[in-house]
């Protein structure tokens, strides 16, 4: 009896021993440097380089850096000039990318061990609170860093009510700054057509929106076996709104200081009638609007398939290498003109995407050190650029000449830059990249340019979270999804109006009145602020 | 032997018909899979694909099964399907079989407690609290400790327990062997097709979650096979703001769908293949917790 009694004991110690093994592993496993990013970095003065010599670069450790992007191109901080910039900032990083768009919001809820810094857009809100994250003036302060400048317009905009500053949005130019760099370029949507068949078709005028349905409707006669017109998801909505000089999204100033929501813009109609056309007509097919994929439009130009593409401004440029090495006989060009009677661009933004350093980061010093060199104009050109001398240098015009094909992306994945240069940019760095003398992609987007319309205020006019606004905005945004729909496949041009009109009921049920009369008020609070 | 009869044919024409049907509607989308992972990702795009490849090609294998990160998360989702599935099995028989016990007492309350617990859930941000308090975020452990207890076949389990007769314990008990050994010895042997039943639902699970990589583990280095899936199939998708489209039509595109089939094929087939080795127990173990008579 007392032989089984012993052996029970001793199993039973097994178990709980076996049980605080496992504890102890979950919590070692924390704290294992070599396999978990988010562990403690060994202290920096225990691997501290010489001190106070000249050119020698502090080791800060390492830092995790969370890109909140599930399309983010790059995975790893690998590359030539990733490699470099660690060189000079003393910080190694470590990337993860979100799984997906709920990752953040969860971690932000539950109170999670955050990264060292988060790169997010959708969840500036959140992240712009005391309790999640740190403001760059007190980090700046406890590590007494020089010569970290910050415009006052970049912190104007980019505070928030109380005067904190948690991060500084990417890619924002005021509107004289990007008057005044004329060769700096945003992104910008596009329209290609196959060249070859433009010519078997005796090169016709395109240079109206009614000019390429006209030239459709040749394409369809003549090539019964080609899609007329395919649009990447998301951009039949830029483009051809920009052709119709209608806001793309958000608020814009109808008049006199009056701030009105995107869907009522009065050529609203127009441009929803011009894409029911296109399917009417047999120009573009029903399954368009059901891919999902970016690269199920490109597909159907790169098999040969459709005749022309609305997707971006530097399509033919990026197409045409696949083509060549696909060995297909025939190219895209792109066009050139804005099409639309009134393009305008709506530039309403102060920026997209921003870095914090979340209360919880571990190596506080390193994480903002990091984006203080990111931020820097020889961070944003190593980033966005390369390294200076050997991957590209200035011309005399102000403008960088590279030396390799700086929109091959598959060689930005390989040497690591352009896209980590997005972090931090103040907007002329990444749009300078853009520029390349005689490209087709650069003379579109000087088109762009011409008749592009900055308002950044209305980038400060964004409802909080959980505000009646925001249901409303959401709401609308939701609804029009859906409804859009029906206008974009109605059999005939009065049922699209008619759908177009119950949508905007639908916006009045919703709510809409009330968000714009928010949105007004905001809009002249901002606009009062800034003087 | 009663012989067959017109109608007992008509029957079964019917019956076998209707299989053949559902067998196809399931096993279909499957095959499909298989073939788009084998035909050339631009090919792939003129459609037209139906019971074989157009363009054969192993390159999607070759880019997938190239790259170390998917072999790493090969490794790690054997491992977390293989000690979860066991540490599962374990501790369901081990908690059944306690509340099996005629005599055990607040029985009721348990059972209340399990039952609530099966129906009603805190929601994802009170159970990642919970798990980062217990230290097992971005661990090996939380794609194993969460889910030892199964809480639907801990009933089954219970009802099977029960339905075993109390002599052979008592048998035991008087041979001198105490619960543990009675436990080890006499009931588990005869409960195989139980524990096999549980061991199939628990190990597919396992396999295929792909939610807990995603959200409590940061490490790269512990990555599952589903997971990596999720990460080719997000690189094609368009993010659902306006501004984030266009900075993401200048993104890298390189995942064609035939590659994200090929993940997809990747990470399902292990587990299908060992499916079938484990069907005469999902058989037995259907009628397991039945009341017999």
């Amino acid at each position: 009896m007392k032989k089984k009694t012993g052996k029970s004991l001793k199993t039973l110690g097994l178990l709980m021993l076996i049980a605080s093994l496992l504890a102890a592993c979950s919590s070692g496993g924390n704290n294992n440097a070599q396999s978990s990013p988010s562990a403690s970095p060994s202290a920096p003065a225990a691997t501290q380089t010489e001190t106070g010599s000249e050119g020698t670069v502090q080791d800060l450790g390492e830092i995790t850096l969370f890109v909140d992007h599930p399309w983010w191109p790059m995975t790893e901080w690998k590359g030539k000039i990733p490699e470099e910039i660690s060189k000079r900032t003393g910080v190694k990083v470590n990337v993860q990318i979100a799984a997906d768009a709920q990752q953040l919001p969860l971690m932000i809820a539950s109170g999670a061990e955050m990264p060292d810094i988060v790169y997010t857009y959708n969840n500036h809100q959140p992240m712009s609170t005391p309790d999640i994250s740190y403001t760059w003036d007190e980090l700046i302060e406890k590590y007494q860093l020089k010569d970290f400048d910050i415009s006052p317009t970049a912190r104007a905009v980019n505070a928030t009510k109380d005067g904190s500053l948690y991060t500084i949005r990417n890619g924002f130019m005021t509107s004289e700054e990007l008057v005044a760099c004329d060769k700096c370029l945003n992104p910008g949507q596009g329209l290609s057509v196959r060249a070859d068949i433009m010519e078997a078709l005796g090169n016709p005028k395109l240079e109206t929106l009614d000019d390429y349905l006209a030239i459709l409707g040749q394409v369809k006669e003549k090539y019964p076996d080609l899609i007329p017109a395919v649009i990447t998801p998301g951009e039949a909505g830029s483009y051809l709104r920009i052709q119709y000089g209608v806001p793309r999204f958000g608020f814009y100033n109808a008049g006199g200081d009056q701030a009105k929501y995107y869907i009522n813009h009065p050529e609203q109609e127009a441009f929803y009638l011009y894409v029911n056309k296109l399917y009417r007509e047999g120009y573009i097919v029903a399954e368009n609007f059901t891919w999902q994929e970016r690269t199920e439009a490109e597909s159907q130009i790169l098999n040969g398939k459709a005749f022309s593409l609305i997707n971006a401004s530097g399509d033919s440029e990026t197409l045409n290498p696949r083509l060549e090495t696909d060995g297909k006989n025939f190219r895209m060009a792109q066009v050139i003109k804005n099409l639309g009677a009134n393009p305008k661009v709506y530039a309403n933004s102060i920026g997209w995407s921003g870095m914090y350093v979340p209360k919880t980061a571990k190596n506080t010093e390193a994480a903002i050190k990091f984006i203080q060199y990111m931020y820097s104009i020889e961070g944003q050109r190593l980033a966005s650029w390369g390294i200076e001398g050997e991957d590209w240098t200035m011309h005399a015009d102000g403008y960088p000449v590279f030396n390799f094909d700086s929109k091959d992306q598959d060689k930005q994945v390989q040497m690591g830059v352009v896209w980590w240069g997005i972090l931090a940019d103040k907007g002329e760095t990444s749009s300078l990249q853009r520029y390349v003398p005689d490209s087709a992609s650069t003379e579109v987007m000087m088109e762009l340019k011409k008749v592009t319309e900055v308002d950044s205020l209305f980038g400060k006019v964004v409802p909080s979270a959980d505000s009646e606004e925001q249901v409303i905005q959401v709401n609308i945004d939701n609804m029009i999804k859906n409804e859009e729909m029906k206008i974009y496949l109605a059999k005939s041009e009065e049922d699209a109006k008619a759908a177009f009109k119950a949508m905007l009921d639908k916006t009045k049920n919703i709510g809409i009145e009330r968000l714009e009369e928010w949105a007004t008020k905001e809009y002249n609070e901002a606009k009062a602020l800034m003087k | 032997m009663r012989k067959r009869t017109f109608e007992d044919y008509s029957i079964d024409t019917i019956v076998y018909a209707l299989l053949i049907v559902i067998f196809i509607v399931t096993a279909y989308p499957f095959y499909y899979l298989f073939v788009i992972s084998f035909n050339n990702g631009l090919d792939t795009g003129l459609g037209g694909i139906y019971f074989w490849p157009r363009d054969f090609t192993l390159a999607n294998y070759e880019k997938i099964m190239g790259d170390a990160k998917w072999t790493l998360a090969f490794f790690v989702t054997v491992a977390r399907t293989g000690v979860g599935t066991l540490l599962g099995v374990v501790f369901t028989c081990l908690v059944s079989y306690g509340l099996a016990h005629k005599g055990l007492v607040f029985k009721k309350v348990y059972f209340s407690l399990f039952v609530i617990g099966m129906y009603v859930s805190g929601g994802l941000i009170p159970f990642y609290i919970i798990l980062r308090h217990l230290h097992l975020l971005n661990t090996f452990w939380v794609y194993v400790i969460p889910s030892m207890l199964n809480i639907f076949f801990l009933f089954i389990a219970v009802s099977f327990f029960r339905e075993i007769p109390s002599e052979l314990r008592e048998a035991a008990t008087i041979d001198g062997a105490n619960d543990l050994k009675i436990f080890r010895s006499v009931i588990l042997p005869i409960s195989k097709p139980l524990m096999a039943t549980m061991a199939l639902f628990l190990g597919v699970g396992q396999w295929n979650a792909w939610l807990d990589s995603a959200y409590y583990v940061q490490n790269e280095n512990l990555r599952t096979l589903t997971y990596r899936m999720i990460e080719v199939i997000n690189r094609g998708n368009i993010p659902t703001d306006a501004v984030s489209i266009e900075y993401a039509a200048n993104a890298v595109r390189v995942t064609t769908y035939s590659l994200q089939v090929t993940s997809m094929v990747v990470a399902v087939v292990p587990i299908m293949l060992v499916y079938p080795f484990l069907q005469k127990y999902f058989v037995k173990g259907a009628m397991i917790g039945a009341v017999k008579g």
